[in-house]
């Protein structure tokens, strides 16, 4: 869910931006081109220059969601990867260094270091790395990627605080992908007019596949201008599989404390496959003002057999989840409010009550919900203020209340083109 | 113009918010449990609570209530030893927990025995039976131990008696008619084999599971006193380690159900430390576990992990009935293995070369150890120890 305020076609509207001017009517200039002319779409990466970008998220938190010798368990979901909420205090959220550099014949190769700190803790990693080419046809584009890196199938797969309009990761993201995807593997992009179809081959090392069993994604998606609305509308499927996939969010399964099993030690073993829909809107109304509608679907189904240290038991497992996102843009003030929902549909055969509860797979009618309210205020092209709210229902409790949690935090993005 | 996009904002966002609804807020959570119809029908004749897996049992000895009824007689019936001195009760007490509360126990003939008897709760559950025996994977095949062996003599019904016992049972009507009720498409006598497989079926159905601990499974969370909850929490956490080798449902690493993979079955066996004579971790030479069938100088002390079901019950503990107290056991561990300090048995467990590397020792303050003891006291089932399923029939 990169936001679209940051989309290359929405270029930073500062006050004394030139760009402010004339923005309006490079959009309605491209509005009407997208109705009106048979020319391919080009898509941004053609003219993106060889670059070095650094860009950055830090920010304090007031509370967490849970105590730092617990999980983070939604109830009905097996969750894993990366799928850990922030804790309280200051942290680095997100801190990456993008390089590009374009080669002759239109080849070019990318990296992406990433620093992410969780749970007081903090992983430099070189998360993605990746070798490109581009072919011009007549009225079509081709783009094959090559490395490790992230699925296009949505944005929201490729969560990062300093791209992303809140801090907190989306609900979905952590459900349906661990927090982000990263894997190794080809994509193909191929670009018709306003029509991009995407292909994809993984390794299958990202959750929620896992082992290496291999992972394929495809997705249909329109990006242009309906009746000077900027329009993003996609359908992506993915299949794979998982093996043996354990949730190692808090290493082995327990905790290394004296006291507290504090994750699940499930294993799953079966067959996965997702799906999803999203749109997303948004319309420069004016020099000043600008709005955003998003609304997205995702459904997983994983099928196949859980297993703890002892006992096992059949699953068969759905998971819908949507995202509702609103904002406007006045000026360098950015306002948003986003409601994420989950559904967990779980079907187990010949299966004890202590094995599904003892895993945190049970769940009777329960709904995780998170409610985001989010506050951005640039007043430098380099530098945001990011405030928000979040009101957090994804756990359940020991004595059978929901329980909503609050919280806020205070954040800074920062990011500068080094080269 | 400026209205005309206020109105498809307007629009845009109410059908956002209608799609958002219609396909998101209507659409509940739900868990279903299915259950096969092998498994059901074998969960209804056990009556297991929803929170026991359902167990595995063997083809060639489906359970039917008749069996069962049949078994339980056998069970407490003394006809069933040589001599008709002592039962399977004789050794497996219902107010213990079917243990016997003595460190190693005589017998029928006063023939002393050099393991302790274990309680029979969730049997059913286990991957092997017995201490330290990787063979036995059916009680079919062990019961023929206690009852047919000669060394160490149980029951006694050696070769050279069994006619006699067996006559003994079909000079009774009742068993007569027992036995063609549990066995009614075959025409034979009475044989060891038809014992056997009513025991069998009869020690399957002791499934201990109304504990308090279960009660707290069950979603009772007033079940478990803070004491006893803190004492989970100590026994699930990385310094008592007791989860490693008492996990799951029955509190034993030995463990297998209806759903376990035959290619997934574990049969775990440690050398916790308990002797180390000589020096090379070898145990008293009378009982070396796993290592007296092996021949394998590794498997020196190798017993298989107790469930801990009612295991406040089931004193004195360890393979040869050793340790007294829950609280001795416990500050073995925490000792990180027992020191013999004389007599032919000497030597210093924690040193053991063959101790399993579980066996660390650890610091615990009294306070920690009282309430794990407090927690493996939850596992005690009062309605398991009462239950007139499970009781001696001569006795209604």
């Amino acid at each position: 869910m990169k936001s679209l305020l940051r989309h290359p076609s929405f270029p930073t509207l500062l006050k004394n931006d030139p760009m402010r001017k004339i923005t309006p009517y490079i959009l309605l200039a491209t509005s009407l081109l997208s109705v009106s002319t048979v020319m391919a779409h080009e898509p941004s990466f053609i003219d993106m220059p060889s670059q070095l970008l650094l860009k950055s998220a830090m920010g304090v938190q007031n509370t967490s969601i849970v105590a730092n010798d617990q999980a983070w368990l939604i109830p009905g979901v097996m969750l894993g990867g990366e799928s850990t909420p922030q804790s309280s205090g200051t942290a680095i959220n997100d801190l990456q260094l993008f390089g590009r550099l374009n080669l002759e014949g239109d080849y070019y190769l990318g990296s992406k270091i990433g620093f992410h700190q969780h749970q007081g803790e903090g992983e430099l990693e070189l998360e993605n790395y990746w070798f490109g080419k581009y072919f011009k046809f007549e009225n079509s584009i081709l783009k094959i990627d090559v490395g490790k890196t992230a699925t296009d199938v949505t944005p929201t797969a490729n969560y990062h605080s300093s791209q992303d309009e809140f801090n907190t990761k989306p609900l979905l993201a952590e459900a349906f992908f661990g927090g982000h995807h990263k894997d190794t593997g080809v994509k193909a992009n191929w670009y018709w007019h306003e029509l991009e179809v995407g292909l994809e081959a993984w390794n299958g090392d990202s959750w929620p596949t896992s082992s290496s069993k291999g992972n394929v994604a495809g997705f249909v998606r329109y990006h242009g201008f309906i009746y000077g609305v900027k329009t993003d509308v996609a359908s992506w499927y993915s299949a794979g599989k998982a093996e043996q996939r354990i949730d190692s969010r808090y290493d082995s399964g327990h905790s290394h404390s004296a006291t507290t099993i504090t994750a699940p030690d499930v294993r799953f073993t079966g067959d996965v496959a997702m799906a999803g829909s999203y749109v997303l809107l948004s319309q420069q109304v004016n020099d000043d003002f600008l709005w955003l509608a998003q609304w997205e679907w995702m459904h997983s189904e994983q099928d196949g057999k859980i297993e703890d240290t002892t006992q096992s038991a059949g699953i068969d497992q759905t998971l819908d989840g949507y995202r509702f996102m609103l904002g406007v843009n006045y000026q360098t003030h950015k306002f948003f409010v986003q409601q994420e929902y989950l559904a967990i549909n779980n079907k187990f055969t010949d299966a004890s009550t202590s094995l599904i509860e003892q895993q945190g797979l049970y769940n009777q009618g329960f709904e995780p919900q998170r409610l985001m309210f989010g506050y951005h205020w640039q007043w430098n092209a380099d530098f945001t203020l990011r405030i928000e709210s979040v009101s957090d229902k994804t756990q359940s409790y020991q004595d059978g209340l929901d329980k909503t949690q609050q919280y806020w935090s205070l954040g800074l993005i920062w990011q500068h083109k080094l080269l | 113009m400026r209205t005309l996009k206020i109105g498809l904002l307007i629009r845009i966002v109410s059908l956002s918010a209608a799609l958002f609804c219609v396909t998101g807020c209507e659409q509940d959570s739900s868990t279903i449990i299915e259950t096969s119809s092998d498994n059901r029908s074998v969960r209804e004749i056990l009556d297991l609570p929803d929170h026991m897996p359902t167990p595995a049992i063997p083809d060639f000895n489906p359970l039917t209530n008749a069996k069962i009824q049949l078994g339980r007689f056998l069970f407490y019936d003394p006809r069933l030893s040589a001599n008709q001195a002592q039962s399977c009760a004789s050794c497996h007490n219902q107010s213990l927990a079917f243990a016997d509360g003595i460190a190693q126990p005589l017998g029928s003939t006063g023939h002393q025995l050099v393991r302790n008897s274990q309680g029979l709760a969730n049997v059913i559950y286990h991957s092997t039976l017995t201490w330290s025996n990787d063979g036995f994977l059916e009680l079919e095949d062990q019961l023929n131990v206690p009852i047919r062996a000669d060394n160490p003599i149980e029951l006694g019904v050696t070769d050279a008696k069994l006619d006699e016992v067996l006559l003994r049972f079909e000079q009774d009507p009742q068993y007569v008619e027992m036995f063609a009720m549990a066995f009614p498409d075959s025409d034979s006598n009475i044989t060891m084999n038809k014992i056997i497989f009513s025991l069998a079926s009869f020690v399957r159905t002791m499934i201990s599971a109304s504990s308090p601990y279960d009660q707290y499974l069950a979603g009772d969370k007033s079940a478990l006193t803070q004491q006893q909850i803190k004492g989970f929490q100590l026994f699930n956490g990385e310094k008592f380690e007791c989860f490693h080798c008492h996990s799951g449902i029955n509190f034993s690493s030995s463990y297998r159900d209806a759903n376990t993979a035959s290619d997934a079955i574990q049969f775990p066996f440690f050398n916790n430390g308990l002797y180390n004579v000589g020096g090379d971790g070898s145990y008293p030479s009378d009982d070396q576990g796993l290592y007296d069938l092996s021949l394998n100088p590794a498997d020196k002390g190798f017993f298989r992990p107790q469930s801990l079901r009612n295991i406040e019950l089931t004193a004195p503990y360890m393979h040869d009935g050793s340790i007294a107290t829950l609280r001795e056991v416990i500050e073995h561990y925490a000792r990180g293995g027992s020191l013999t300090e004389s007599g032919i048995n000497a030597g210093d467990g924690r040193l053991s070369p063959l101790k399993s590397g579980l066996i660390q020792g650890f610091d615990a303050t009294d306070e920690e150890i009282d309430a794990v003891i407090a927690f493996l006291e939850s596992l005690t089932d009062e309605e398991f120890i009462t239950s007139p399923k499970f009781s001696n029939p001569f006795e209604e």
